[in-house]
């Protein structure tokens, strides 16, 4: 599904920010990208959903070369991943229900199904009583789940998550990671980067990252 | 379907943007407003003293000066030439022995003190044209000018001309005002719509992260400049008819005054649309051209 081939990228400045990374994804798969902080996780990320592009090699997905992708083609990739962002990324001006219902316009999902649609993301996070509220009366648990709400409902091929525990105190936590086991048990790619360790799951594969370098890839 | 929803929806949002903001909204359609009032008023007044001069150069005379030895058959054919032609209105003669009297009489002259010892004018005919048209009077000039017995023929629009080419530089002088004004009207429109732009860039820089396409991004911005442009255009129109209005019962008194007739011609319907549709076109253009400079940045 998604199949990295000797990747460089190397930031303004001389900044190597990942070197000669290769891996493959297989579709269902939850993959853990871990190492410390730095290690160029939120880069791998970011190469994945082409928000950045490498300066060498190549990145597939579904049978298209990431690196030379054309500008006009980009938003149609990003749709078909669903990103969580550690930060969240809510917007504070808009309710719960709007900031879903706006990641389905940009979709192009039909005016008649963006309400069931809303209410199913906001049902499968167990935030449906909250539709009407705005995310600033949220607590940081559930602004993520709000996130991953917004993220799955566009119903992804992919879900990416970047440190989606990273401000989460460990019940809050478990809720999230225990959302992304469910969706990859619904045959969703989950590819999660973090650098806690009580996050991430034994029983799944593993990508070490460590100063740019592909470290070791575990496979359970 | 979805398609149509959707912008329509992309326009109510654009009217709520607009409604929460009202003030701001207001000044941009004053801005606008007065700021296409300038070359339509101008425009507006040219028009009026374009069919003004239209009427005096209808008025305007060619005068026929005859030889001093023309012959009374010669001057009966002359007679009978200008009667059967159908580019004049009429025309009337005047014998230099009439005419003599009346220029001494205007100039202040008398026998005495005129220096002259004879009549130095010549009989004449005086001709109205039925045409206005500048080409078609030089026509009939030069062929009147070929007629036996002719001495010269002289038309009396050299001033109308003057007040013409006056008349055609104003109208290049607003054309290039407007274009001034055109431009400065996309600077601030565009420069608003940056702004709000900034104000939604944390929207933007999602919905780009997300999948949105610059297509998406743009036309809430785009409706806003319609709504700009629409509101700039109406305040435009409705202003310039109420001067219209205005200066008209202001001219009903003057006349009711002095009895003199004359109304200020209003524009059309389709010069009313035409600024209410350079106004749109103006904005959604300032914006477009802003949207996609923000755009490049992200």
């Amino acid at each position: 599904m998604i199949k990295f081939d000797q990747v460089h990228k190397r930031y303004p400045g001389n900044l190597e920010a990942l070197q000669n990374i290769t891996f493959e994804i297989n579709a269902g798969e939850l993959i853990f990208v871990t190492g410390p902080s730095g290690a160029g996780k939120s880069t791998l990320l970011k190469l994945i959903t082409a928000i950045e592009f490498p300066t060498h090699g190549t990145i597939i997905f579904e049978n298209q070369n990431l690196s030379q992708i054309k500008r006009a083609a980009i938003p149609y990739i990003r749709r078909k991943f669903g990103l969580v962002f550690q930060d969240h990324k809510l917007l504070y001006s808009r309710n719960c229900y709007e900031n879903i219902a706006l990641a389905l316009e940009i979709n192009e999902v039909g005016i008649n199904d963006i309400k069931g649609r809303v209410r199913a993301a906001l049902d499968k996070v167990g935030l449906l009583n909250r539709e009407k509220s705005m995310p600033i009366s949220l607590s940081g648990g559930e602004q993520q789940r709000l996130a991953i709400a917004r993220a799955i409902a566009c119903r992804p091929a992919i879900l990416l998550a970047d440190e989606p525990t990273g401000n989460l105190d460990k019940k809050y936590a478990d809720e999230i990671m225990n959302l992304f086991y469910s969706f990859q048990e619904l045959g969703v790619t989950v590819i999660i980067a973090t650098h806690e360790i009580p996050t991430i799951s034994k029983k799944h594969k593993q990508l070490y990252l460590q100063e740019g370098n592909l470290i070791k890839i575990t496979d359970q | 379907m979805d398609y149509i929803v959707s912008h329509y929806q992309m326009l109510l949002k654009a009217i709520q943007r607009s409604h929460a903001s009202m003030l701001s909204t207001l000044i941009m359609f004053l801005v606008i407003g007065v700021t296409l009032i300038l070359p339509s008023i101008s425009f507006l007044l040219v028009q009026n003293l374009k069919s003004i001069s239209e009427t005096i150069q209808h008025e305007s005379q060619i005068s026929i000066f005859l030889k001093k030895d023309i012959s009374v058959d010669a001057k009966n054919k002359i007679e009978k030439d200008l009667k059967s032609r159908i580019e004049i209105n009429n025309y009337h003669y005047v014998k230099k022995e009439e005419a003599w009297p009346r220029l001494q009489k205007s100039m202040g002259f008398n026998e005495s003190n005129n220096g002259l010892s004879e009549n130095p004018l010549p009989d004449a005919f005086f001709v109205s044209p039925n045409t206005v048209n500048p080409n078609q009077i030089m026509i009939l000039k030069s062929s009147l000018d070929k007629l036996e017995g002719v001495d010269q023929v002289v038309v009396d629009t050299g001033w109308v001309k003057k007040l013409n080419s006056i008349l055609h530089l104003a109208n290049k002088a607003i054309f290039l005002a407007s274009i001034l004004l055109a431009f400065m009207l996309t600077v601030v429109i565009g420069n608003t719509i940056r702004l709000q732009m900034t104000s939604h860039h944390e929207e933007i820089e999602l919905s780009k992260l997300i999948g949105a396409t610059n297509q998406f991004i743009r036309r809430p911005f785009l409706y806003s400049g319609f709504i700009y442009g629409l509101g700039g255009g109406l305040t435009a129109a409705l202003s310039l008819k109420l001067i219209v209005i205005f200066l008209n019962r202001t001219v009903v008194e003057v006349e009711a005054l002095y009895g003199a007739q004359f109304m200020i011609v209003d524009l059309t319907l389709v010069q009313y649309l035409s600024i209410i549709g350079s106004s749109i076109l103006i904005a959604v253009a300032a914006s477009f051209i802003s949207i996609n400079q923000s755009i490049k940045k992200l």
